[in-house]
Parts: structure tokens; sequence; C-alpha cells
């Protein structure tokens, strides 16, 4: 979601519990367009809004091998290949001696992948977003649970929904009636 | 059955108020503590400039003894790392709720030790400003780095282990930053947290991305528990040394590594819960499983030096039975080797009462002689076996100038200053973790 259009309706709930009512009903209602903002990753909230799971392992696994091919890489082609250097005879193709290397190189890629893939995924650093305009959104990271949910585009729909959300327990509505 | 993990379930907001507090306020013992730390960062860098000014001939150093207080603080600092990333990884990765409450602490203590101890390989090159010859790069001398050498293994592994610790912490800090800004009493404080937050909204689909990449990381920075530490080892036992050149050396340095990091987080945890009064949060559950923790690393450190003893004597080596049946218990080092046994095999011992375990200070008392002793194990196998090596007539002892005691005197310093920096700037204690934590516990409660 970039941009908040008109139709979207944001509601803050007191407790994990409410917010999972509500998504429940939203859901069961076929409002599937919702996101969850909460103060710690709520339990289920990947069924709750059928989420894929990111491919981040993949990235990781393939930056890992990547990492671990440089290191070796490094390794071979300085002291195996372009200055070799005979030291009583040992191969020059020195396998043991070039595992920790390898292997720290391959941890260092993947975490370095872990991380972006993260960010990138979730479209940080992002300073500023319209959310934070709202009312009491500050509450999020502490001790509110909002949901947000773009709806069809007809009014009956809205405030179907909004009354629903109130008597759901939600303590907090906004309709955002203005693209940001 | 165990203790709880939280004493208390507070209101979130009630929470978050509590373990962001330190952010907010001054104190004075704060201040106070700042101030002597870093007069001891002045210190620090004093010798600094010292050695660099005068040549790592200022040191105690001499041939034979050619690593001495360098090489003994860098094995010290670095394994004092390793008990942080094992709390914060492992123990995350084997689902152990208790290392929620201690976990950042563990980390930030990895960040600094290993800071510390990549201090002293480059002050012990002499010429710390060559040091980037250890990447390869094409230079126009033509010669690259020897990769057969343990060195640059160390150099790796350093690097490594440092950039994964700092990303790990960072990543499990984002919410907790957010929460951070989100509560800043002033304008400039939430700019400077909401920078560093990243613009962390808490979305369900962040949250999944954000469990999955700490999960990798964490994943990912297990294995460096045993690597780094046996990378280090590496750099004694490819040599021939008498009491160096040894298979067992990886696994023993890792636990001796992760023996001294417990006794640093007892060391680090029992101020921090006292002054900042974290009793609910950091609980008698945690010392006492902490405790257990050094107990077991206790062990395997005495596991390691009964067949170290064992091994000399059953090779039928002259030079190795020398080094560690004579050399060590008898020779000029003695009084030490012994000092060494008693605190890293008798004090422990204590460990096994529970009493001791959860009494704050005799915990505390434990863990301080456990890392004078793991500090005293390093200089032992550093000094004892360089300083009496195959022929009698390169024996040579050692003794540390100013300069060496000033330099360990002085990264103890700056590691709590930047221990105590920490404290006031970061939340110490994840937030979000805890909260976490304490939703699950209530909800088991109203199930029980």
């Amino acid at each position: 979601m970039t941009r908040l259009s008109p139709r979207v309706i944001a509601a803050a709930f007191p407790s994990d519990t409410t917010l999972v009512h509500a998504v429940q009903w939203l859901r069961n209602n076929g409002y599937d367009q919702l996101e969850l903002y909460t103060p710690y990753p709520i339990p289920h909230a990947e069924e709750l809004l059928t989420l894929k799971r990111p491919r981040i392992p993949l990235v990781v696994l393939v930056a890992g091998l990547a990492g671990a091919a440089t290191g070796f890489l490094a390794q071979w082609y300085p002291n195996a290949w372009n200055y070799p250097i005979n030291v009583g005879g040992r191969p020059l193709l020195s396998l043991p001696a070039w595992v920790p290397i390898t292997f720290e190189l391959g941890v260092l890629f993947g975490a370095f992948a872990a991380v972006f893939a993260f960010l990138i995924g979730s479209g940080l650093p992002r300073l500023w977003h319209p959310l934070f305009e709202l009312e009491g959104f500050g509450h999020v990271s502490t001790d509110e649970y909002w949901l947000t949910v773009t709806t069809p585009d007809s009014d009956v729909d809205s405030a179907r929904i909004e009354h629903e959300l109130v008597a759901l327990g939600a303590s907090r509505i906004t309709a955002l009636q203005e693209s940001a | 059955m165990p203790s709880p993990e939280l004493l208390v379930t507070p209101g979130d907001e009630e929470l978050s108020d509590l373990l962001l507090a330190p952010l907010w306020s001054k104190s004075r013992i704060w201040l106070l503590l700042f101030a002597l730390t870093g007069a001891g960062t002045l210190l620090l860098l004093f010798a600094m400039t010292w050695t660099f000014s005068t040549g790592i001939g200022s040191w105690g150093n001499n041939i034979p003894n050619a690593w001495a207080f360098g090489i003994i603080n860098f094995v010290w600092w670095i394994g004092i790392g390793h008990a942080g990333t094992f709390i914060s990884a492992f123990l995350l990765l084997l689902q152990q709720p208790w290392r929620a409450s201690i976990n950042r602490v563990a980390e930030a203590m990895t960040l600094f030790a290993v800071l510390n101890a990549a201090l002293f390989p480059l002050l012990h090159l002499g010429r710390p400003w060559f040091a980037y010859w250890l990447i390869p790069y094409p230079a126009t001398m033509q010669v690259w780095p020897q990769f057969r050498s343990a060195l640059p293994w160390d150099f790796a592994a350093i690097l490594t282990y440092g950039t994964v610790s700092l990303l790990f912490w960072y990543v499990g800090l984002i919410p907790d930053l957010a929460t951070a800004r989100d509560r800043a009493p002033t304008r400039g404080k939430q700019i400077v947290y909401g920078i560093f937050a990243l613009g962390w909204r808490g979305s369900a689909r962040d949250w999944q991305r954000h469990g999955i990449a700490y999960g990798l990381l964490a994943g990912l920075a297990t294995p460096l528990v045993i690597s780094v530490h046996s990378i280090v080892s590496m750099d004694f036992a490819i040599t021939q040394l008498p009491g160096w050149h040894s298979t067992i050396f990886p696994p023993y340095f890792v636990a001796g590594a992760l023996y001294s990091g417990f006794a640093m987080v007892i060391m680090l945890t029992i101020p921090l819960r006292r002054v900042f009064r974290l009793e609910t949060i950091i609980t008698e559950r945690h010392l006492d499983s902490i405790g257990k923790l050094a107990l077991a690393m206790g062990w395997a450190v005495i596991y390691a030096y009964v067949i170290e003893a064992f091994i000399a004597w059953y090779s039928g080596n002259i030079y190795e039975r020398y080094a560690l049946l004579i050399g060590r218990p008898l020779g000029p080092y003695a009084l030490l080797y012994w000092i060494m046994l008693s605190c890293n095999c008798a004090a422990p011992q204590l460990l096994w009462l529970r009493r001791v375990r959860t009494s704050p200070l005799l915990l505390f008392g434990v863990a301080a002689l456990i890392q004078i002793g793991m500090w005293l194990e390093r200089f032992i196998i550093i000094v004892s076996s360089l300083s009496r090596d195959f022929l009698p007539s390169s024996w040579h002892s050692y003794r540390p100038t100013w300069v060496d005691l000033s330099l360990l005197a002085g990264t103890i310093s700056l590691f709590l200053l930047l221990f105590l920096l920490f404290l006031r700037f970061v939340p110490a204690i994840p937030i979000s973790e805890v909260k976490h934590l304490s939703h699950e516990t209530s909800r088991d409660e109203a199930f029980a």
C-alpha cells in the first residue's frame, strides 16, 4: 500500500483479541484488503490474513553460497593462481586452510541478504507514511492494535463497516477522505 | 517447577514506559560512572598513542614472548562476546522464552567485546596503518595475503562476527526504536529515534518479514559462536609450540569463551536490574538459568584441562610433558596457574547450590572469580608456553609494562563506557518481545 485511497478505514482496538474478532468479521464479509498494525507480532496473523511466506530464506541461501564462492575464489586466485608460492611442497590448492574464510564470507553475505531482503520487502527505510498523520497511530508501537481495511467504493459498505467495527470494540475509527 | 520469566504482567503502556525510562531521564549515578569510565577510556587513548609513537617495544613483549598481553586480551575479549550470541541466537532457535529479557544486553555486550577484541591485533601489528594489507586487493607490490596462515582467518572471522552481531542487534532493535520514537517527550528525540527506526509501522506483513529475517540471522549467528573462537584457537593450534599444538583447542576455546561470557552477562545484569529496578523483568529465573549454563561450561573447561594434561602425558613427547605437567604447575607462573584452577574449577562448584544461583551477591562474586580465572587461563596458555619452548637457551620470562596494564584497564573502561551509553540511549530490554511474552503468559494463565 503506497497511497491511502479515499476508501481506507483505519480502526484502533484496545487488545489483540478484539482486533482478531474484527479481522474475522471483515474476512467473513468479504473484505480482504486488510492490514494490521500491532506492537508485537500477534499470533496466527499469517493465517488470519492468509499471508504468503516471503522467500527471504531462498535469498539468504543464494547470497550465502555466493559469499562462500567469493571467499573461496578470493583465496584461490591470489595464492594458487596469480602468485603461487611453494611452501615446503604443500599443495597449491590448500583446501583445508581455506575452509574458515570460505565459511565466514558465506555467513557474512547471508546476513546482509537477510537484512536487505527484510528492508526492501517492507519498503523500509521510509521515514514518513500517511498513516503517521492519523491521530493516535503512535500508540500502535505501545498498546493499540490497528487495522486498515480498503473497502469497495460504496458509501453503504463504509458505513456498515464502521458501524460493525465500533460494535466489535474499536476505540477509534478514521475514514480517510482525501488521498494522501 | 521453574520460577516464572516475568513476575508481573503490567499494562503495555506501563511496561513501555518502565523500559524506556532510562532514555528520557538523567541520573547522577550515570553521570558519575560515565565520568569514571570516560577517564579510563582516556587512559586507553593515551596508552594507544604511546604505543603508536614509540612502537610495541613499549610493551613487555620480547622474544620468545612475542605474543603476550595483546593476544591474551584479544582472546579474552572475543571470548566474552560469545555468550551474547549464544543467548540471543542459540536460545532463540531453541525457543527459550526466558532469553527475551536479557538478549539485548547480551548482544550489546557481544558488540562492545568484539570491538575491544579487534583493537588488540591492530595494536599488536605495531604498524596498524598497514592493517589493510590483510585484505586481498590488487596491490602494486604484486603480493597477496597468505591464506594458509591463521591471521587472515582471524581477520575474516572477527570482521564477520562483528558485522553479523551488529546486524542482528539492529534488526531486533527496530521495533523498539519505533516505540521510542512514538513515546519521545521532545521533537528532537522523536526525530533521532525516528531516523533509526527507519519508519517502522509494525504491520502484520512487516512483522512476518522481520520474524523470518531475525530467525535467519539467528541461524547464521549460531555457527559463528562455534566458528569464531575455533578459528582463534587455530592461531595457536596450527603452530608446533608445546602447549599450543593440540587438537582439543577449538572445543576447549569455545567452552572457555562461553564460560567467561556467561560470567560477564551475570556481572552486567545483576547491577542493571538493581539500578533500574528491573527485578520483575530480569527475575531469579534468569540468574538461575545463566548460573546453570556457567556451571555446565565450567565442567566443559575442566574436561578440557584434564584431557590436555592427559594427552601431554600419553603422547610421550618430552616437550609436551614438560610444558603441561611441569612447566605450568611448577614453573615461574605456577602461582597464576593455581589461582586460575581455583577460580575456574573450584569456585563455580558453588553454582550447584540453588541458593548461590539465585542470590545476586554470591552469583556476582562467583562470576567475578570466573572472569579473573579465564583471563589467567589465556595468560597461562600464551606466556607459560612461549616463555619455555623446546630449547632452554631460548627461554625468557615475561613481565607486562605499564602500557600493557593501561591498555587492559583502558579497554575495560571503554567496554563499560559503551555499555553505559547503550543503557542511556537504546532500549536495553526488548520491549516488543517482553510484551509478547507477557501476553502469552497471561493467555496461558487464562487457559490454566
